[in-house]
């Protein structure tokens, strides 16, 4: 990483605090890391948020893991389920590890010699919350359920 | 429809990405109504189309690449096993997989909600779809006609 990407790193992760501290967020942070851990009591299951600054990429992500692994027999059909949700979606997916059961959802926008404002994370934070609450309990559901492949289609429309 | 400033950065970013393609020398089909442009890539092996477009009404810049294959009936279920585990691999952009048709699509988007985005954002959009695209759409393929099972896939990613 050189020093131009380090500074549009550091501008960028200020930005998203200032934005975050504007809307009243609780938050813990990583300065050094450039990484910010929040949660929200959703319908159902809880929501974790972890924003990141990637230095080298020049990208802000945010990651939503689901808090619930996929039994070892489910793993195959379970990516059924995934790209099913996945497909058609506007912005970010769910990214599923198929070797560990594990499913995070990913939305991420690029600051490469941008200046990204704070309706943008604003716009990242919401949409994230809006689609991880939408599906976690649907995909949680499906997990532990012994549908075969044309059910979790019907179920997840 | 979203409001006359919403639609004025639309159009802003839609000639600002033709203006990158026009710096290319490339050729491509522009749709200002739409505000759409489509070009075709050659990869190491198979042929890449793309089509950039412009979400007015979510305000994201949108690079569309569907793969010029399906994945047949009795292969369903490997093509949504080894897109989730691309999807897993990748840092941005995801692969959208239809389970009911076998049809799979490589999606990378960006907000410009309340940003100004440089030429060298939608310069790296084009060249992470390409490059993504040509790392995985020979290996689908190969998944695809059963040279490849998807445990090789898998554990190759």
């Amino acid at each position: 990483m050189d020093d131009y990407q380090l500074k549009q790193a550091q501008a960028t992760y200020k930005t998203l605090r200032e934005t975050l501290d504007a809307m009243n967020l609780k938050y813990d942070h990583d300065d050094n890391a450039m990484e910010i851990i929040s949660g929200a009591v959703g319908d159902d299951l809880p929501v974790a948020i972890r924003f990141c600054v990637d230095a080298e990429r020049m990208l802000i992500i945010l990651h939503s893991m689901l808090p619930f692994d996929v039994p070892q027999q489910r793993r195959h059909l379970m990516a059924v389920a995934v790209s099913r949700v996945n497909y058609g979606m506007a912005d970010g997916s769910f990214d599923y590890d198929v070797s560990s059961g594990g499913i995070v959802f990913r939305v991420t926008s690029c600051y490469r010699d941008s200046l990204l404002g704070s309706e943008t994370f604003e716009y990242m934070l919401t949409y994230a919350f809006f689609v991880v609450d939408k599906y976690n309990d649907l995909l949680e559901k499906i997990a532990s359920s012994d549908m075969t492949l044309e059910e979790i289609i019907n179920a997840v429309g | 429809m979203s409001n006359q400033a919403d639609f004025k950065s639309a159009e802003r970013i839609y000639n600002q990405l033709c203006a990158v393609l026009d710096s290319y020398d490339w050729k491509y089909v522009s749709n200002e109504q739409e505000k759409t442009v489509s070009f075709v890539m050659t990869g190491e092996d198979v042929p890449m189309n793309f089509t950039a477009c412009v979400d007015a009404e979510r305000q994201l810049i949108r690079l569309l690449s569907p793969l010029p294959f399906k994945f047949a009936e009795n292969k369903r279920l490997e093509g949504a096993v080894v897109t989730s585990a691309a999807n897993f691999a990748i840092a941005d952009g995801c692969f959208q997989y239809d389970v009911t048709d076998g049809e799979t699509i490589f999606v990378i988007t960006t907000s410009y909600r309340g940003s100004l985005i440089s030429d060298e954002t939608i310069r790296y959009l084009i060249a992470c779809s390409v490059a993504v695209v040509d790392e995985f759409n020979d290996k689908f393929l190969m998944v695809a006609k059963g040279v490849m099972s998807m445990e090789e896939f898998v554990e190759k990613y």
